[in-house]
């Protein structure tokens, strides 16, 4: 049976060549970063090469970079910050004010609905239908006592491009008519990394999570960047500047730095790559007949990355869609993986765009990445057409 | 060392036609499910006595509390007919309840053997007495004690306080045998388990329609039947592929009877099966009104292709009850796990709540689902849970 992976935006297949030669350096220089003998400065300095060089590969070239266990991780350190500032201020009693959008991953929604279970107050931003944030509409939540506004780069299931240097523009001039003095910017741009660049995120944002396991690192590795300060919530040894406590991983930032250098020096010929494959697949769901993208969009649209791309087959289910493909060798998803695990009712990121849902149900996720091929778009196709004739009822 | 348990039968009592057949069913269960383990189980008038190696102590106590038929049981201490062998164990037993914070008692006697030196209030006293002196911080209180410390002079002298409950009902297999139609939610299991207690052994059944369905929620249900087997001692299920049938249905013309078309197909089938194995009755987790299939009219739909009597033993109780039974029955964390999926895209958006029975009758034989059914209860499989997988499943090796 063949075996095609179309799930990239879950987790990429680990460039094994990178991996092994970070994992030699690691093993050599197995000193503890922290530790002051030369053991512990050798591996320190791998760790800060490796720091550097994410910097570079991404070519930003202010604020801080800090590495953490996941992309989750990077998006709860902001978050959770405010918990401490929540304390400090007193806030005579007052909620702490949030602006989010509805479209983000469960590593933000989660974590703020949490918040706002404590207290905090929460302005939700709806996406339109093509799944868009309205910069404007954030904007216009923003109030005197608003503290974070999170809106992520690259949505995960439709993988449309949100504006952030226009939210990051309005957001600003809203915060200084509101008189909101310390306002955070935090962008989830995990799945943008290797995608877009990430200069233009850092010059508006204030903090931006990433991940390394999207860009055929290895998993358990993330970062924050950083453009100011950041009191952290959680504390320990003060590794990463006091932000993310804990023994550094050293493999895991080696290899993520090597990912990081290779996706950008490659960044335009894997663009070009993943709008071929895109053209074709939406090509191809053209000709079966009932079979729709969610949103609709056309090929090379700019406002989404080609890599990612929902499906709909109305009339079976996304999830008995993804069992059929699987059992012929082809791995699809049903959104985000971390979700598809949970009780839910519909699809909470379509639904926060209004799709209908009895085709938010029977949406499925095609991501693909840099060893995708024609043939694997073909193969799909082929496959599904036949899939969706047979188990449409 | 060995551990003895005083067991109390239920409404074997009551049965005085079948008495004997009942007795010797429980015996049967109780040998049956503690098969492999060496033991002693002898008979008294309204008692059994287990004695068995102190190393399966707490196995036998979960066994003897999962088996239908036991009213009661408790842990003994066995001992010989002398008064101060009695009350030594008498001692002993108080001390245990102290550890569990019992500050009041009462002594209750029962002596079937008159030739013990002390008449039933005598031993009463004397053991009263006796713990009283051992540990002043208890006290007597006749009406409502933390504890009723029970002595019993037989062949041998017993001690014993607090009786734990068993299921009670009848033992399994005294009323035959009934089909379970599993599936994934709440009440299946809970009416197994009410069925169980009535002395219905059970084999269950699921139909599966991957790939509408997942694996996850075939396996979920196989947990479920691993739980329940607990109170069954065992159970056969039945996995009926019926993605072909589902959809057949689901390309008839009337999309409002789907869900109830396939309850009658369900029932269809399982009359195959319990016909072939020689079931009395179907159980149903079904409640009145409780969803659109569960009314009244719909009810006489979907039993008619069926010509065995249909137990529902939850039709006349709300959501909260049942929640609360499997709960106690340890099904509900299974139960309530996500795998449940797209059949809302199979269920119709308005479904029909009063049909015309005869003309939905006569739809449901216009699909032509008998050879597509027979073709599904062929390819069935049926699984035998075995007992020791429950009490694996319940954290009991070995």
């Amino acid at each position: 049976m063949s075996s095609i992976y179309l799930d990239w935006a879950a987790t990429a297949p680990p460039d094994s060549e990178l991996q092994r030669n970070a994992l030699s350096l690691s093993l050599v220089s197995y000193g503890n970063p922290s530790s002051a003998h030369s053991f512990g400065k050798e591996a320190r300095a791998l760790l800060e090469d490796a720091r550097a060089s994410i910097l570079q590969a991404t070519a930003i070239s202010k604020g801080n970079f800090l590495f953490t266990g996941s992309g989750t991780e990077a998006d709860q350190i902001p978050l959770l910050s405010l918990l401490r500032k929540a304390r400090r201020a007193g806030h005579g009693g007052k909620p702490i004010h949030l602006v989010i959008s509805s479209i983000e991953h469960a590593a933000i929604d989660s974590q703020v609905r949490q918040l706002e279970k404590m207290g905090f107050e929460v302005s939700w931003i709806d996406a339109d239908a093509r799944g868009f944030i309205d910069p404007q509409r954030v904007a216009d939540r923003v109030r005197y006592d608003t503290a974070l506004v999170a809106v992520m780069a690259v949505n995960n299931e439709t993988g449309s491009i949100q504006d952030i240097s226009a939210i990051g523009r309005l957001v600003r001039e809203a915060a200084v008519r509101a008189g909101a003095r310390d306002l955070w910017l935090h962008v989830d741009a995990v799945q943008a990394l290797g995608k877009l660049p990430m200069r233009e995120l850092t010059l508006q944002a204030d903090s931006v999570a990433v991940s390394a396991h999207k860009i055929q690192g290895p998993k358990g590795i993330g970062g924050l960047w950083l453009g100011k300060p950041l009191e952290a919530l959680a504390l320990g040894g003060g590794q990463e500047q006091g932000i993310r406590a804990g023994t550094e991983n050293v493999f895991g930032a080696i290899a993520f730095a090597l990912a990081a250098q290779k996706a950008y020096s490659l960044i335009e010929s894997r663009m070009e790559l993943a709008r071929i494959l895109e053209t074709r697949l939406i090509e191809g769901i053209a000709r079966i007949p009932g079979a729709l993208l969610v949103p609709h969009r056309t090929a090379k649209d700019s406002g989404y990355v080609p890599h990612i791309i929902s499906v709909a087959f109305p009339g079976v289910g996304g999830e008995t869609m993804v069992r059929a493909l699987s059992d012929r060798g082809i791995a699809v998803s049903t959104g985000s993986a971390c979700s598809s695990n949970i009780v839910r009712k519909g699809r909470r990121i379509l639904k926060a765009m209004e799709i209908p849902e009895d085709i938010a149900l029977c949406a499925l996720r095609v991501s693909t990445g840099s060893n995708s091929t024609l043939s694997d778009i073909d193969t799909f196709l082929e496959h599904a057409e036949d899939l969706y004739r047979k188990l449409k009822t | 060392m060995r551990s003895f348990f005083l067991i109390k039968p239920g409404e074997i009592e009551l049965k005085l036609g079948n008495k004997r057949e009942f007795i010797q069913r429980l015996k049967e269960q109780i040998h049956l499910r503690l098969k492999g383990i060496q033991l002693e189980l002898e008979e008294y008038p309204g008692r059994f006595f287990l004695s068995i190696d102190e190393e399966y102590a707490d196995l036998a106590l979960f066994v003897l509390q999962h088996c239908p038929g036991v009213n009661g049981v408790a842990r003994a201490i066995k001992t010989v007919k002398q008064p101060e062998m009695v009350i030594a164990a008498a001692i002993q037993c108080a001390r245990e309840q102290r550890e569990r914070d019992a500050k009041t008692f009462k002594v209750e006697t029962r002596r079937s053997d008159k030739s013990f030196p002390l008449d039933s209030y005598g031993t009463t006293v004397a053991a009263a007495d006796a713990i009283l002196e051992d540990n002043s911080t208890f006290s007597v209180n006749v009406h409502n004690p933390d504890f009723t410390l029970m002595i019993e002079i037989r062949e041998r002298a017993y001690v014993y306080a607090n009786t734990l409950p068993g299921p009670r009902g009848l033992p399994t297999g005294t009323q035959g045998k009934g089909l379970l139609l599993l599936s994934g939610g709440i009440d299946s299991p809970v009416a197994g388990y009410m069925m169980a207690r009535r002395g219905l052994a059970l084999e269950a059944v699921y139909f599966h329609t991957y790939p509408y369905t997942s694996i996850e929620a075939q396996q979920k249900v196989e947990r479920l039947a691993t739980r329940l087997a607990a109170w069954t001692g065992g159970i056969y299920l039945w996995i009926v592929p019926f993605t072909e049938v589902q959809q057949k249905i689901a390309k008839g013309p009337r999309e409002e009877t789907n869900t109830l078309m396939l309850r009658m197909a369900m029932m269809t089938a399982s009359s195959h099966i319990a016909r072939r194995i020689n079931a009395k009755a179907i159980v149903t987790g079904e409640s009145l009104g409780q969803v659109a299939s569960q009314t009244a009219e719909n009810m006489r739909l979907s039993q008619s292709p069926s010509a065995l009597p249909i137990f529902r033993p939850l039709i006349g109780t709300d959501k909260e009850e049942t929640v609360a039974l499997a709960k106690k029955i340890g099904t509900y964390d299974i139960s309530i796990l996500p795998y449940e999926d797209c059949c809302v895209l199979f269920s119709p958006k308005h479904p029909i709540l009063k049909p015309d029975f005869q003309e939905l009758a006569d739809y449901y034989a216009s699909l032509e689902l008998e050879p597509l059914i027979v073709e599904s209860v062929e390819r069935a499989e049926d699984t035998l849970i075995p007992f020791t997988k429950s009490l694996r499943e319940y954290g009991f090796h070995g």
